[in-house]
């Protein structure tokens, strides 16, 4: 899961990053609204948690470019907790609404349910086969036994689950996966693939050559 | 006992038509008066004029007796006197017939001729004389006029004091007179009413009219009251008194919902500053919790944590400090001293942070001295010099001047920065009011209430300070206020 932070404050900013990678995305951060855009418009983050007091293009400015050509989830945080604006944040298309000063624990929750909102998964726990994930405890089981997971592996399982049934190509796995920063290289993915099949058993995840990985919905 | 209503409208009105009835009850009476003395001269006139024909027949019906009394009694009148007198019968009885003829022409507009001799004996009272016996009037003295009027139990007399020695009353029943004056009254008295009670209506009409505005006015000031404070009074006559006073109510309405509208802006801004700063705090704390982490990362946490607090504190002050302008609370330690001096601290004290952006400050100072309070002038030119430094370009210039302009001291600051686009000049020294929303603030240092309080403390000095800008060109700021007190 790829989350991009667009914040103009600092502090605020670093934090909310830092937890969300401790919660195992990948997250990319944005100083202004106009950097932000330009991030947003250019990769298929999972969701954008936008502020709207911001230099450059404010949170409504963004929203609404960004509207225009893409659907990516949008979670907006400002200082203004005014039903109307929470009216208004919605109606221009974002997906969901935190005022600050927020919770830390209810902006991930927040993050997690809009991703699974937009994913069409409304359960945080699904099964797929004899893997089982749950997304709030972030934990995955096999056979009703839980596996211990890195949070690597746990986000690259978390989102080929979220796909079952699809092919995901590498390139989408690795832009879902690693945030800018990241210098691995793409064959961190095989090792990654490697490991869950040792943890979750061979046919967990398939290989499709020359377009990328399946898990098998049922 | 409210005897009197509190209602303007039915003040207005009580006292309206009390006036009413007073100036025509007034009328009326002295029409009624005035009517009434129009139909006694009448009557008097009607009652004098056969005097003059009736006096020579009596006198000579004097000298010979009177001649009724000897052709025959007029009547059964009272004690009719015998005719034992001779005379000169054949004059006499002329005489007699004509006066006879000369009372029943008057009897026939009920008129009746009463005639004492001279000793007060009645010698002639006419048929239809009142019954019961009239009292001789007294006798008439010490006048030219021979003639006096009266009236007395409903008749109208006219009195003549002749032929000598005797008395001559024409009378006539004013009972008709009187019952017609009196309907004339009540008449009076109908139209009296009508007209008030009109009155009454009109009156109520207009005051109804002329009052419905205040009703307006009310009803508007009661939604303004209840929280609507965007109602206005419909001004319908603008010159009138009301009118005016609508307009004058708006202008204050207009002026009481900006206040209100800056300060629900101000809360609003002064709450939002303060979020970002506990926000910081809340997660910072929260991340630090989280779990397990290294000592650096709880360092890091805390400076963090620590930083908020100290804008979220300057923040408190600031907004402190500008609550004490807004109530007139701000206290100046004013002393004599040379402002020159207080300008060269704050430019050293700026020194550093121009070193670093490489901006160089000069200063062109006059040697002056003045009345201020050291503490907040020098806090007013931090701000704007801060402003110069940091806004201003790379390797930039400013220039501080001090100088005297008359009872004045004048300090400006000219920096060589972006400038200040026109839109934005008015609100300048707004509270939170940013230029550039886009422009990045610098670290956590800016409250945004900097030039704010910048303008109190000069206005608090009884001051001014003003901005020219253009953008491309830098800005200047002036200040100035007065030397002495």
């Amino acid at each position: 899961m790829r989350v991009l932070v667009v914040e103009d404050q600092d502090d605020l900013r670093e934090v909310v990053a830092e937890t969300l990678r401790e919660e195992s995305f990948a997250v990319d951060e944005s100083p202004d609204g106009e950097e932000g855009l330009y991030k947003a418009l250019n990769w298929d983050y999972d969701l954008v948690v936008l502020d709207v007091m911001m230099p450059v293009l404010d949170g409504w400015q963004v929203l609404q470019k960004l509207r225009k050509e893409k659907q990516t989830p949008v979670l907006m945080l400002t200082a203004l907790d005014q039903v109307r604006d929470k009216v208004k944040g919605l109606n221009h298309g974002a997906d969901d609404y935190l005022a600050k000063p927020f919770d830390l624990k209810e902006l991930v929750a927040r993050v997690r349910a809009v991703i699974r909102r937009n994913g069409g998964e409304h359960r945080p726990e699904v099964s797929v086969g004899r893997v089982t994930i749950n997304t709030t405890s972030k934990t995955l089981r096999y056979d009703e036994k839980e596996v211990e997971v890195t949070a690597r592996e746990y986000a690259m399982a978390e989102l080929m689950i979220q796909h079952r049934g699809e092919v995901v190509s590498r390139d989408f796995l690795y832009d879902h996966l690693f945030d800018e920063n990241d210098e691995s290289m793409s064959n961190m993915l095989d090792v990654y693939v490697y490991k869950l099949r040792q943890k979750f058993g061979k046919d967990f995840i398939k290989t499709r050559r020359g377009q990328g990985y399946l898990v098998d919905s049922l | 006992m409210k005897f009197f209503p509190q209602s303007i409208r039915w003040r207005i009105q009580l006292w309206y038509v009390l006036l009413l009835a007073v100036i025509v009850g007034a009328l009326l009476v002295a029409f009624q008066r005035n009517q009434r003395e129009i139909k006694y001269q009448v009557v008097d006139r009607e009652l004098t004029a056969p005097i003059t024909r009736l006096l020579p027949r009596l006198e000579r019906g004097r000298e010979g007796g009177p001649p009724s009394r000897n052709r025959r009694p007029p009547r059964p009148g009272p004690g009719g006197p015998g005719d034992d007198f001779g005379g000169p019968r054949d004059r006499s009885d002329d005489r007699a017939a004509e006066l006879e003829e000369l009372v029943a022409q008057l009897a026939e507009k009920e008129i009746y001729v009463i005639h004492w001799a001279r000793e007060g004996e009645l010698r002639f009272p006419s048929e239809n004389a009142p019954e019961d016996g009239r009292p001789r009037p007294e006798k008439i003295t010490g006048r030219d006029e021979q003639i006096s009027k009266r009236t007395l139990d409903g008749y109208r007399e006219v009195i003549h004091a002749g032929p000598p020695g005797g008395m001559l009353v024409v009378g006539t029943s004013i009972v008709p007179l009187e019952e017609e004056l009196s309907s004339l009254s009540y008449r009076l008295t109908g139209i009296g009413v009508l007209i008030v009670g009109g009155g009454f209506l009109v009156g109520w009409f207009l005051i109804g009219r002329s009052l419905k505005p205040i009703d307006r006015i009310g009803a508007t000031a009661h939604r303004i009251a209840g929280g609507d404070l965007s109602e206005r009074i419909a001004i319908g006559n603008s010159g009138s008194e009301l009118g005016q006073l609508s307009g004058v109510l708006n202008e204050t309405f207009d002026r009481l919902e900006r206040s209100f509208e800056h300060q629900v802006r101000f809360t609003a801004d002064a709450s939002h500053e303060m979020r970002t700063p506990i926000a910081v705090i809340l997660a910072k704390s929260q991340f630090a919790l989280n779990r397990e982490r290294s000592p650096e990362k709880y360092q890091e946490c805390l400076r963090t944590c620590l930083e908020s607090a100290q804008h979220m504190r300057s923040l408190t002050d600031a907004l402190l400090e500008l609550s004490k302008a807004d109530s007139g609370e701000l206290v100046l330690r004013t002393e004599s001293g040379n402002p020159g001096d207080l300008v060269r601290e704050v430019v050293g004290m700026m020194e550093s942070l121009a070193g670093e952006k490489a901006v160089t400050i000069r200063c062109d100072l006059d040697e002056t001295t003045a009345v201020f309070d050291s503490q907040k002038i020098k806090q007013a030119l931090l701000n704007l010099l801060g402003n110069a430094v940091k806004y201003n370009r790379e390797g930039g210039e400013v220039e501080v001047v001090l100088k005297e302009d008359g009872e004045e001291v004048v300090v400006t600051i000219r920096d060589t920065g972006p400038g200040i686009d026109e839109g934005s000049l008015p609100h300048l020294f707004e509270r939170f009011y940013r230029v550039d929303r886009a422009r990045k603030r610098e670290g956590r240092g800016g409250t945004g209430l900097g030039l704010a309080i910048t303008k109190a403390i000069v206005e608090g000095h009884g001051g001014t300070i003003r901005v020219v800008s253009e953008l491309g060109k830098g800005s200047l700021f002036e200040v100035r206020w007065p030397r002495r007190n």
